[in-house]
């Protein structure tokens, strides 16, 4: 059986695998045009895992929709950039080669367990309808019959340890719980022989305690296959477990870029250290945390130069000028914000009483 | 299943007592003597009283109505005063010509609505789904007596493509009964100048019967489809590179069929009763045009025989809607 074990390649090295170019989306709705990515800039390479962060509405989910081209378009479009992906830039190949793309070389793992699997098929019509899209991938000889298809869709939920695969095969969704649901979506992520797996807050929707065994599920699996990993989550924590690298977003920009030991340690830019210190500790004083006053900026009319700069304590005249350009402050550790290249700086967030 | 059948069909005889006892008081409240009707305007008061007496009318209504239900449970419907025939006999003649018009009505429906509408919520607000809005707000607005006129008027008259009523042309006789139904019989037994000569007397009221009913299945599909399509599990489908006419047909639309089941059984319903207006406006044998007749001449028994009929087949369509509901969706099945 080759499963997507034989796809370790040495890519490790070289080119990288996926690689946001100046990325600019935008979104046209009734009361005019939101510029939901403004120039989104990092890269990924094979086996490589990179964790987006941000608050709700930063565009972390919709950069992760943007790289299969799910989200609906119109009234969403490319304004500008490139999102280059094995060789292709993914924002103007045709939706036919698009489709070759997505599952096989790309798969996603959704949010919501609850609503992304179909309420009226069965988990084994769904997953060997995912496996039957992945043969045309194959030569003609080579490709699973029936009975084929049935097997290798219990064999991955085997893989994704569903205990009584076969079983579960004749399930309908509504009859598995969170986890168990979640862990079907990750069988499918894994028909194909993908590079880059693209998990959407996988977690969010689970208890906690299932949120662990999830997470466990997919560090082990990324290990195993040797994928590449883009994991989308509002929560650092659950980023600073399964990633290597973070890249954090802020209203539809990339604001700091850098490895996760790093990131934690020394955040350059004012925002993730609001971030970080917004974040409650386990020991220490028990007072009361420090926020980021202010909230994120209308996308139909964001603010000039710095999309951070109204909510940010160390604002200039020229951050409302000039976009900040993304610098490579340290080695491997880029941040967009003026004060950079410079020494380190330090944002004050008022503890509100 | 056998359970959930089993207690559809103990709802289903419960149903059926609420019906009887409901024609059995609209016969009685309904104004007219039907005895006098009966005896015709030269009759003495003797002669009244004497049919009063003879079909029971005399007796107190708790009393009619056991000698009603007992007689249906023998299977006896009453006779018409008008024409002295047994009702059930009646129906059993009138039944298959509308059974067929009806068939043949929601078949066209369900069969160009669904299409219809999946289209439409595909091609949304593009040229195709303008068209098709318009065909589905005519559809509702439009009284289906007057449009059953107007292709008569248009198609029969003006046009003479096809005959204005009636269920035969008078140069065709009618097949050997095998099921009472014109295009089932002149199939099964290869006469095919029949076959098309019934199937050209259906068109025009088929076509009058079933739009109101093909315009409501396209609007709820087409509004479901839309729904279907924008939810998250076709953004799974679509992320794992199914994608075109798979998806759509089978992850979309059968989550979109759900309500749209539930429309063709209310629909078919409407249509039972739409029977009546469009049978008398094409002279089709069947029972709305008894029920007409019926009505006219204050001849309760065929009414109240033809309201249990439409009861029944309103309510066994609906348990066949059911069935297929629980078929479509997994989770109105219960565990086993």
């Amino acid at each position: 059986m080759s499963g997507p074990g034989t796809m370790n390649g040495p890519r490790a090295t070289g080119a990288p695998l996926v690689e946001f170019d100046d990325l600019k989306l935008e979104i046209e709705t009734f009361d005019g045009t939101l510029r939901v990515l403004d120039g989104v800039t990092f890269s990924l390479g094979a086996r490589e895992t990179l964790g987006i962060v941000g608050e709700t509405g930063c565009g972390k989910s919709v950069t992760a929709r943007s790289l299969l081209r799910l989200l609906p378009m119109p009234p969403a479009r490319f304004a500008g950039g490139a999102i280059r992906f094995e060789g292709e830039d993914l924002t103007k190949v045709r939706e036919r080669r698009l489709r070759r793309i997505r599952g096989q070389r790309i798969a996603l793992i959704p949010q919501d367990p609850m609503t992304y699997l179909n309420p009226v098929l069965s988990v084994g019509r769904q997953l060997t309808d995912v496996v039957a899209a992945r043969q045309k991938a194959r030569p003609p000889g080579q490709r699973l019959g029936r009975a084929g298809r049935r097997r290798r869709a219990a064999e991955l939920l085997a893989q994704v340890q569903l205990p009584h695969p076969e079983r579960q095969l004749e399930a309908y969704p509504h009859e598995l719980s969170g986890g168990m649901r979640q862990r079907v979506l990750i069988a499918m992520a894994l028909a194909g022989e993908p590079a880059l797996l693209v998990a959407d807050e996988p977690t969010t929707a689970l208890d906690v305690t299932i949120q662990g065994q999830v997470l466990r599920l997919i560090h082990e699996l990324v290990e195993r296959l040797g994928l590449a990993v883009l994991l989308i989550s509002h929560d650092l924590g659950v980023v600073a477990k399964v990633c290597r690298r973070i890249v954090v977003m802020y209203a539809g920009t990339i604001v700091e870029d850098a490895p996760t030991a790093a990131l934690l340690a020394r955040p350059l830019h004012p925002y993730t250290q609001g971030l970080l210190k917004a974040i409650p500790k386990l020991h220490g004083d028990s007072g009361r945390l420090p926020g980021i006053p202010g909230a994120i900026p209308n996308l139909l009319d964001p603010p000039s130069g710095c999309r951070f700069r109204p909510r940010c304590p160390l604002a200039t005249e020229i951050c409302a000028r000039e976009k900040p350009p993304v610098v490579e402050a340290e080695p491997g550790h880029r941040v967009a914000c003026h004060r950079y290249p410079g020494p380190p700086v330090e944002a004050d967030f008022e503890v509100p009483r | 299943m056998a359970r959930f059948v089993g207690r559809r069909l103990v709802f289903l005889v419960a149903m059926l007592l609420g019906l009887l006892l409901l024609t059995f008081a609209i016969s009685h409240v309904a104004p007219g003597d039907p005895a006098s009707l009966a005896a015709g305007p030269d009759a003495t008061p003797e002669m009244v009283e004497q049919i009063r007496q003879e079909y029971g009318l005399d007796r107190p209504l708790p009393v009619q109505l056991g000698r009603y239900l007992l007689g249906i449970l023998q299977g006896d419907l009453g006779r018409s005063v008008r024409t002295n025939h047994d009702v059930l006999a009646d129906l059993a003649d009138f039944f298959p010509a509308t059974f067929e018009l009806v068939t043949v009505s929601i078949l066209i429906a369900v069969l160009l609505g669904i299409p219809l509408g999946v289209l439409s919520a595909l091609g949304r607000n593009g040229w195709f789904d303008q068209l098709a809005r318009v065909v589905s707000v005519s559809g509702v607005a439009i009284p289906m007596f007057w449009l059953g006129l107007m292709l008569q008027l248009l198609v029969a008259l003006d046009l003479g493509w096809l005959p204005l009523g009636g269920r035969l042309g008078l140069m065709s006789t009618p097949p050997e009964p095998i099921t009472h139904l014109y295009l089932l019989d002149s199939l099964l037994q290869g006469q095919w100048q029949v076959f098309g000569d019934a199937a050209a007397h259906l068109l025009l009221p088929a076509l009058a019967l079933c739009f109101p009913a093909l315009a409501s299945i396209i609007r709820v599909n087409r509004a479901e489809m839309i729904e279907a399509l924008g939810q998250d599990y076709i953004v799974t489908a679509r992320a794992h590179g199914l994608g075109g006419f798979r998806t759509v047909c089978l992850y979309a639309l059968k989550n979109a069929m759900l309500p749209t089941l539930a429309m063709i059984g209310l629909r078919f319903g409407w249509m039972l009763g739409g029977t009546v207006l469009v049978e008398s406006v094409f002279d089709w044998p069947g029972i709305g045009l008894y029920a007409t007749q019926s009505a006219i001449a204050q001849d309760f028994q065929p009414i109240m025989g033809v309201t249990l009929l439409i009861g029944i087949s309103f309510m066994l369509a609906n348990l066949l809607v059911d069935l297929a509901y629980v078929w479509l969706d997994p989770r109105t099945r219960e565990p086993a």
